[in-house]
């Protein structure tokens, strides 16, 4: 056997490493676009706009400014002799795109980027599209039709419905960015059935230029779909509307609003009492606000407080279907069961089994020990708030960096003195029984570790419900110190 | 024996995902198509990658393989990496039928997050050595593959091992192979009448 054909072995923890964040833009290439001739011919060079404007939020004195600089320019007339020419030639422009797309093979390399993505709802149901600047491939790459093509594409699917549109600004660089005239040919190209169910539109960190550009085609753009776009100078103003969380913002965009709160502090305080109110609203939130309030029986996905509240029986905060899982488990033949927790139940089992303990109906887990270890893992999963707490979850996260010998004292401020009580007596319950799993760990193989790491995300996670794989760590090595040490920490 | 290295200018690079319930031994079968051993730990994996130049019918590829968790409790990251994968190995345990009743689950999510009719995947029976255990017959096995339209073998990551090379170089294989086609319904043209 030859050497170099031995395989070489290299497990890398971080998924990211290998496959993530290509978005770096390289800046290697003049600054120039190959488009060039698409620019009509402004009587200012926007690139330089963009330079001066920098990464620097705008004064809103400065503001005004731009929108009077860009009414003067309209009513010396040169910028709208450029809407008519653009105009008069958006019909052909339209139709060349529109047909060159049927034999266009797909949008890998787009897609792959995450220029646009779609993520999920907003609070009215709305599909979310986002569109990140800072992950446009360098112009060069890249035809402007084609990216047109692709957002269109992209966008075809979701049309039908109503959906939203938030666009991060940041990151175009004169390396990637689009000549103004895309903008207009991309309004041209977009019919009315885009634009009709588009609810909002959301510029995210605008600069100079674009309000610029913005209000230039002012004059040409529907009053109506004007109302719909609005500017977001701060990523805590979007969270009026959406939520951040789900949006999978690009990490440049958010060190870049960081940078833009460090210069401004009326606005970092803004943000900070932004977040709070957001933290609030998520605590006192009604379980599925408006008509589809459930039902007084139901236990997952509510809070551990609607449960005692419909429950009234309910005996040390435990719910109910929490005491049948653990009742269950304990039998030895369960608790010896190999692999318990760690392995799966049949979905459609579980989801029978939830809709029978949200209908208040008994569970019958049909001997099935994996059955109650995954509906247990699932209710506590499904909580509207997770035992662990939305409020401590940035803590645990600092897990790993205390030492040996301050853990075992903030683990308890922790769980002691910060987590609600009705928390607290549940995840005693829980890791108490964990504990009693793990003693038969010789037989089932679930040691400590093994549980913490199949148990962990379902004690705590983010309030987006997104975790990444950078938090799994301290999350299950919290949740290994608090098995390991239980007789310590659950003292009272 | 003198075989040619792996050639050193740029390989093509394919990307596989194992996916499957919890403990049908994922880990096992990638620890020993890579490392050519038979790991007996027992640990719930949470995700591991492993890259190999790896040569199938004589090309040679990058094979980059990321191993998976089963549990549900991961299933916020699995859209993240069903995105990445050229294919994906569909593992059940033969001796677990839930873990062959799930399968399916795998294969549809797959093909949402795809958006395809479509996607190049292999069906693997895996733990084989478990005579005694069994609770899914090969038979079975094939007629799900059959259903989802894509190839069924079994394995066994135990000594001696059983088609793991094999399940990997055919997956390798199914992505080469596999038309490049359109993403589900391109209704592009239609827009172009309606508005012309």
């Amino acid at each position: 056997m030859d050497p170099e054909h031995q395989p070489k072995l290299s497990p890398v923890r971080a998924y990211q490493a290998l496959h993530g964040i290509n978005q770096d833009i390289e800046e290697t290439y003049p600054s120039l676009s190959e488009y060039h001739d698409y620019e009509p011919s402004l009587e200012f060079d926007d690139s330089e706009i963009i330079q001066s404007s920098g990464l620097a939020p705008l004064p809103p004195e400065l503001l005004e400014l731009g929108a009077e600089l860009a009414d003067r320019s309209a009513i010396d007339g040169t910028i709208e002799e450029n809407f008519e020419e653009e105009l008069a030639s958006a019909p052909q422009v339209y139709a060349e795109i529109a047909t060159s797309s049927a034999d266009e093979p797909g949008f890998a390399e787009l897609s792959s980027t995450g220029v646009v993505e779609v993520v999920g709802d907003d609070e009215g149901g709305r599909r979310i599209i986002v569109v990140s600047a800072c992950r446009l491939p360098q112009s060069k790459d890249l035809h402007p039709d084609r990216l047109l093509r692709y957002l269109m594409f992209t966008l075809d699917k979701y049309v039908e419905q109503d959906y939203s549109v938030v666009y991060f600004h940041f990151g175009l660089t004169s390396k990637n960015k689009l000549p103004p005239s895309w903008l207009w040919k991309a309004y041209k190209a977009f019919d009315r059935k885009y634009k009709k169910n588009l609810k909002a539109l959301y510029l995210v960190h605008p600069t100079n230029f674009i309000r610029i550009v913005w209000q230039m085609l002012r004059p040409a753009i529907s009053v109506k779909f004007g109302r719909k776009m609005m500017y977001v100078n701060y990523l805590h103003e979007l969270q009026q509307h959406l939520d951040l969380d789900k949006l999978c913002i690009p990490e440049p965009v958010l060190q870049y609003d960081k940078l833009l709160l460090s210069k401004s502090p009326r606005a970092a305080e803004a943000a900070r009492a932004s977040a709070d109110r957001a933290d609030e609203a998520r605590a006192e939130e009604p379980p599925a606000a408006g008509s589809l309030a459930p039902p007084p029986t139901q236990q997952f996905g509510v809070s551990l407080q609607f449960i005692r509240e419909n429950h009234p029986d309910m005996r040390d905060s435990i719910p109910p279907v929490v005491r049948d899982c653990v009742n269950f488990l304990s039998a030895p033949d369960a608790l010896e069961t190999e692999g318990i927790f760690r392995r799966s139940a049949n979905i459609t089992v579980i989801k029978d089994l939830q809709r029978r303990c949200n209908a208040g109906e008994e569970l019958d887990f049909r001997g099935d020990p994996h059955a109650a270890a995954v509906l247990l893992k699932t209710f506590l999963r499904d909580l509207e708030e997770p035992v662990l707490t939305f409020s401590l979850y940035d803590e645990i996260l600092q897990f790993q960096s205390w030492s040996n010998k301050e853990k075992p004292r903030q683990v308890k401020i922790l769980i002691l003195e910060r987590l609600p009580l009705d928390n607290y007596k549940l995840l005693k319950y829980v890791i108490q029984f964990l504990w009693q799993v793990q003693d038969r760990s010789c037989l089932n193989k679930m040691t400590s570790s093994n549980l913490a790491v199949v148990f962990g995300p379902n004690l705590a996670s983010p309030p987006s419900g997104q975790m990444s794989l950078q938090a799994i760590a301290p999350i299950n090595a919290f949740t290994d110190f608090l098995l390991e040490n239980q007789e310590t920490i659950f003292i009272i | 024996m003198t075989r040619p290295g792996p050639p050193n200018e740029n390989l093509p690079t394919v990307k596989l995902v194992v996916v499957g319930d919890g403990g049908v031994g994922k880990s096992a079968l990638t620890i020993q198509f890579f490392q050519k051993l038979f790991v007996t730990d027992y640990d719930p994996t949470i995700e591991d990658s492993y890259i190999q130049h790896t040569e199938v019918d004589g090309q040679w590829c990058i094979l980059d393989v990321l191993d998976t968790a089963g549990q549900e409790e991961f299933s916020a990251m699995r859209e993240q990496y069903m995105r990445k994968g050229d294919g994906f190995l569909l593992v059940f345990s033969v001796a677990d039928r839930q873990s062959f009743d799930n399968v399916r689950h795998f294969h549809t999510q797959i093909l949402r997050v795809k958006d395809r009719d479509t996607y190049p995947m292999l069906v693997v029976g895996n733990k084989v050595d478990l005579v005694g255990a069994r609770a899914v017959s090969a038979e079975q096995g094939r007629a799900l593959a059959r259903a989802l339209h894509a190839p069924y073998l079994e394995t066994s990551a135990k000594e001696p091992p059983l088609n793991v090379d094999a399940a990997f170089h055919e997956l390798v294989r199914i992505i080469r192979t596999h038309p490049q086609q359109e993403v589900k319904k391109p209704r592009m043209k239609c827009h172009t009448c309606s508005i012309l």
